[in-house]
C-alpha cells in the first residue's frame, strides 16, 4: 500500500465515532443484568416440542409391543404350535414319504444293490397307503422281486 | 473471550464496543436513533447465544446487519427514499474536535459517498478493527473480498480528497 493511503488510514483511524446514548447503553445493561442463559423465546418451545416427541415414541413402541404379543402365531401362518406334541397329517405324510437321504447314502456305500432294493422297497410299502395310487414308482418301475425274505412286512 | 464474562465486564465491553457497531448499523439506516435501536435488537439476539459464539465482536456485527436488513426490508419504501434522498438526521457520524471540524466533516462526506459495500468494510477495518476473514465471516463475502473492496474504497476516498484539496 503506497504511503498516501497509509496516511489516509492512519487519518481515518483517528476519527472516534460519535458516542452512543445512555439509553441504549441502559437498556443494555438491563439485558446484561438479567444474566440468564436463554432469554429466546425459541428454547423453550424447543424443549417442549423434543419431551412430546420422545413422549410420542414411548407411547408408540408400547402400543406395538403389547400389540405383538397379543398376536395369536397360529393365525398369522398355518402350522404346528408349539404346544402340539404330534404334527397333523399333511406334516406327518411328508415327512414319511420323504426317504431320510443321510441314511440312503449310508446304506448305498455298504450294502449291495438287492440289500438297497429291499430297503427301497420297504420305504415303498410305507409309502404307499398315503399315496393310495397302488404303486410305489411313478417311473412305472415294477415291484422288486426278491429272493430275500422280507422283514418289518406289514 | 473463551473465559465467560461477568456483567461488569460486559458492560464495559459492550461500551467499548457500541460505538463502531452504532457507526456500522448507521450504514443501513438512516438516522442515529434507528441505528442504536438496531444494536440493541442485535445485542438482545446476541446475549443467549453468548456462551456458545467464540469471537463476539464478528457475530455482533453480522447481527447488526441481519437486524438492519430486516429493518430496512419492512420499511422498504420510507427508508428507501430517504436514503436515496440523503435525508439523514444531522448527527455527526464522528466525533469532532473543535480544531478539526472541519476536516472531519470532509472524512465524512467522503465516506458517505462510498458504495455501501464497500463502506460497510471501511467502518469494520478501521472503526472495529476486525480483520478481512472476520469481515469475510460477518458479511457472507470471502476474505479477499472484503480486502479488494478495502482497497479501492481507500483509493476512491483518496481520489475524492484530492480533488477536494484542488
Amino acid at each position: 500500500m503506497s504511503d498516501p493511503l497509509d496516511q489516509l488510514e492512519k487519518e481515518l483511524t483517528s476519527l472516534q465515532p460519535a458516542r452512543v446514548s445512555g439509553d441504549l447503553l441502559n437498556s443494555v445493561g438491563r439485558v446484561i443484568g438479567r444474566n440468564r442463559a436463554t432469554v429466546h423465546p425459541a428454547h423453550p418451545y424447543r424443549l417442549i416440542g423434543y419431551t412430546a416427541a420422545a413422549i410420542v415414541t414411548l407411547a408408540l413402541c408400547l402400543i406395538g409391543y403389547h400389540a405383538t404379543r397379543s398376536v395369536n402365531p397360529s393365525r398369522i401362518a398355518p402350522g404346528p404350535l408349539a404346544k402340539d406334541t404330534q404334527p397333523p397329517g399333511p406334516t406327518t405324510l411328508t415327512a414319511d414319504l420323504m426317504m431320510p437321504t443321510a441314511l440312503a447314502y449310508h446304506i448305498a456305500a455298504n450294502q449291495s444293490l438287492d440289500e438297497l432294493d429291499a430297503l427301497i422297497d420297504q420305504h415303498g410299502r410305507r409309502v404307499l397307503p398315503y399315496t393310495g395310487t397302488g404303486a410305489f414308482m411313478s417311473s412305472g418301475r415294477q415291484a422288486p422281486t426278491s429272493t430275500k425274505p422280507q422283514e418289518n412286512t406289514p | 473471550m473463551n473465559q465467560p464474562l461477568d456483567q461488569e465486564k460486559w458492560r464495559a465491553w459492550f461500551a467499548a464496543h457500541a460505538p463502531g457497531l452504532v457507526l456500522f448499523a448507521r450504514q443501513y439506516t438512516s438516522c442515529h436513533a434507528d441505528a442504536e435501536d438496531t444494536v440493541q435488537t442485535a445485542f438482545m439476539r446476541f446475549w443467549p447465544q453468548r456462551n456458545r459464539v467464540r469471537d463476539p465482536r464478528p457475530y455482533l456485527y453480522s447481527a447488526v446487519r441481519t437486524v438492519a436488513l430486516d429493518a430496512y426490508r419492512s420499511n422498504k419504501r420510507r427508508q428507501s427514499r430517504e436514503i436515496l434522498a440523503g435525508k439523514e438526521s444531522g448527527a455527526a457520524w464522528f466525533e469532532c474536535p473543535t480544531d478539526r471540524q472541519d476536516r472531519v466533516a470532509e472524512l465524512q462526506e467522503a465516506v458517505k459517498s462510498l458504495p455501501l459495500e464497500q463502506r460497510v468494510v471501511v467502518v469494520m477495518k478501521i472503526w472495529a478493527d476486525l480483520t478481512f476473514l472476520e469481515i469475510g465471516r460477518a458479511l457472507d463475502i470471502s476474505p479477499n473480498t472484503a480486502a479488494s473492496r478495502y482497497r479501492y474504497a481507500l483509493q476512491a476516498l483518496q481520489k475524492r480528497l484530492q480533488n477536494e484539496t484542488l
